[in-house]
């Protein structure tokens, strides 16, 4: 029996594992029926996951769990199925970003939502540098995949996004890589795959068939000698199934290569979820009863 | 009530501004090309806003309520209606959304929303007839270039590298196009950074 399942991600390297696991026939062969939405922005994914869209999601954890509760609209039962990827993330500053600015504005910085790792990391980051960080900069929200246009134009000083975009921009020569996940919150879990209940009520044997054609395909992705495979899926037309990525930066950042925030995919050695949560319930964005409630485990 | 549509689609735009425009007690704003959806809704001060889910720039408004830099006096929420939950499906599966600025209590957006779906239901019919015709057309020159990789690769002819993706697409019970569009991602050589 075939189950039919839409899963959205968007353009980013740690959607890999979605890509190969379509691409290798790992989805086919375990009796899956996937189709893939690329989305335009994290909105797009809540509200597809909250008004029946998508039935699944490459997503981090904040956004999932907030979907989940309801905050962007009405609450929808998530289940998450697996850990994609840890870490990964970078932030990209212009030269002299945080230097007082002579009109006194502040300068704007983009992360990809609001309720992302990516706002976490950078709220650390500016802790670091400024005992008043919420004072130091402007948060702004935009999709990872525009943030090299609007930092090229102006209307962004820098930005904390996930691969390849921080490399992008340093390829470019429009930014710089002042920090990212390895130094600021070493192995964090970056991206998870949820369905949404209602999928899994009417698909009951299927996610484990997907838990288990992603498992494969995390393997895949993890070895070193498949990295000219995933470097071409990535960076193909999106109307041949790719996601259009930069050729140089992706290499950059993939398993295996030097960098420091180069991708991992999978569990192994990820660090446990509660300093996120807590980070959440400090931000006064969710109780700690709530995330009780929610069943949410990762 | 101000309502402020942003889609960057014209033709949609104007069609959904004459449907409006029948309505004396709405004020319609339309975002001009290139300004971003955070910076009218600041501008404006609209009651109401009509989104195409396609914009990008949606994300800025979830960035209203929850960060505290975003300096926006009225918080903006998507409009939800508990009592019918199949209107917002509706609007999602037509491909746009609303939202409430929101300062005075909510009025109602249902009649508003409702006019918008019906219309975007239609454009989004119209792409996909266009889409459809568009999809054969490049799914035909997908085809081609596939075979042709394959011929270079294998030094064989045409009908030989069709006979081979028609093969492997019966092997694996797939189209022949998503063989082929597989086929050139996994083989063709990453080209050379363009930087």
């Amino acid at each position: 029996m075939t189950a039919s399942i839409r899963i959205g991600l968007l353009r980013l390297a740690d959607s890999a594992p979605v890509l190969v696991a379509d691409h290798l026939g790992y989805f086919r062969r375990n009796g899956l029926n996937v189709s893939i939405m690329v989305e335009p922005s994290w909105s797009n994914i809540a509200d597809g996951l909250a008004w029946n869209r998508l039935d699944a999601a490459v997503v981090f954890p904040p956004l999932a769990i907030m979907t989940a509760l309801g905050r962007r609209g009405r609450p929808v039962a998530l289940d998450p199925l697996l850990i994609l990827s840890k870490g990964g993330n970078t932030i990209v500053l212009r030269h002299g970003a945080l230097e007082p600015q002579p009109n006194g504005q502040r300068p704007r910085l983009a992360v990809v939502h609001p309720y992302s790792t990516h706002f976490l990391l950078l709220r650390r980051y500016l802790a670091m540098k400024s005992s008043t960080a919420d004072d130091l900069a402007q948060i702004v929200a935009m999709p990872p995949d525009t943030m090299l246009d609007a930092l090229r134009d102006d209307r962004i000083d820098g930005f904390c996004a996930g691969p390849p975009w921080g490399a992008a921009a340093e390829h470019e020569g429009i930014g710089r890589i002042v920090a990212g996940s390895s130094s600021i919150w070493a192995d964090h879990i970056e991206k998870i795959l949820v369905t949404t209940g209602s999928w899994r009520e009417a698909n009951a044997d299927a996610s484990e068939a997907l838990r288990s054609a992603l498992q494969d395909a995390i393997a895949f992705c993890n070895r070193i000698e498949n990295r000219d495979v995933l470097v071409r899926l990535l960076t193909a037309p999106l109307a041949d199934g790719g996601l259009a990525l930069p050729l140089g930066a992706t290499r950059e950042i993939l398993p295996g290569a030097t960098n420091h925030d180069a991708m991992t995919f999978g569990s192994e050695h990820v660090t446990a979820p509660e300093p996120m949560l807590s980070e959440m319930v400090e931000l006064g964005w969710v109780t700690p009863m709530e995330i009780g409630e929610l069943n949410f485990s990762l | 009530m101000r309502v402020l549509l942003a889609d960057e689609n014209s033709g949609r735009v104007n069609a959904l501004s004459d449907l409006l425009a029948a309505d004396a007690s709405l004020t319609l704003i339309r975002l001009t090309a290139g300004t971003a959806l955070i910076d009218a809704v600041r501008q404006f001060q609209p009651d109401i806003v009509l989104v195409d889910l396609a914009r990008p720039d949606r994300d800025a408004l979830d960035s209203v309520r929850a960060l505290s830099g975003s300096d926006m006096e009225r918080p903006v929420a998507l409009f939800v209606d508990k009592d019918d939950e199949h209107l917002m499906e509706d609007a999602f599966e037509a491909g746009v959304c609303s939202y409430n600025v929101i300062d005075t209590p909510p009025r109602d957006v249902k009649p508003l929303l409702r006019a918008a779906i019906s219309l975007y239901a239609r454009f989004r019919r119209t792409q996909r007839a266009l889409d459809t015709a568009q999809k054969t057309l490049s799914e035909r020159d997908l085809v081609d270039r596939a075979k042709k990789l394959f011929m270079k690769n294998e030094r064989c002819g045409e009908a030989e590298a069709y006979r081979w993706f028609r093969r492997q697409a019966m092997r694996e019970a797939r189209k022949i196009v998503d063989v082929c569009a597989s086929y050139l991602t996994m083989q063709a050589p990453a080209a050379e950074d363009t930087k």
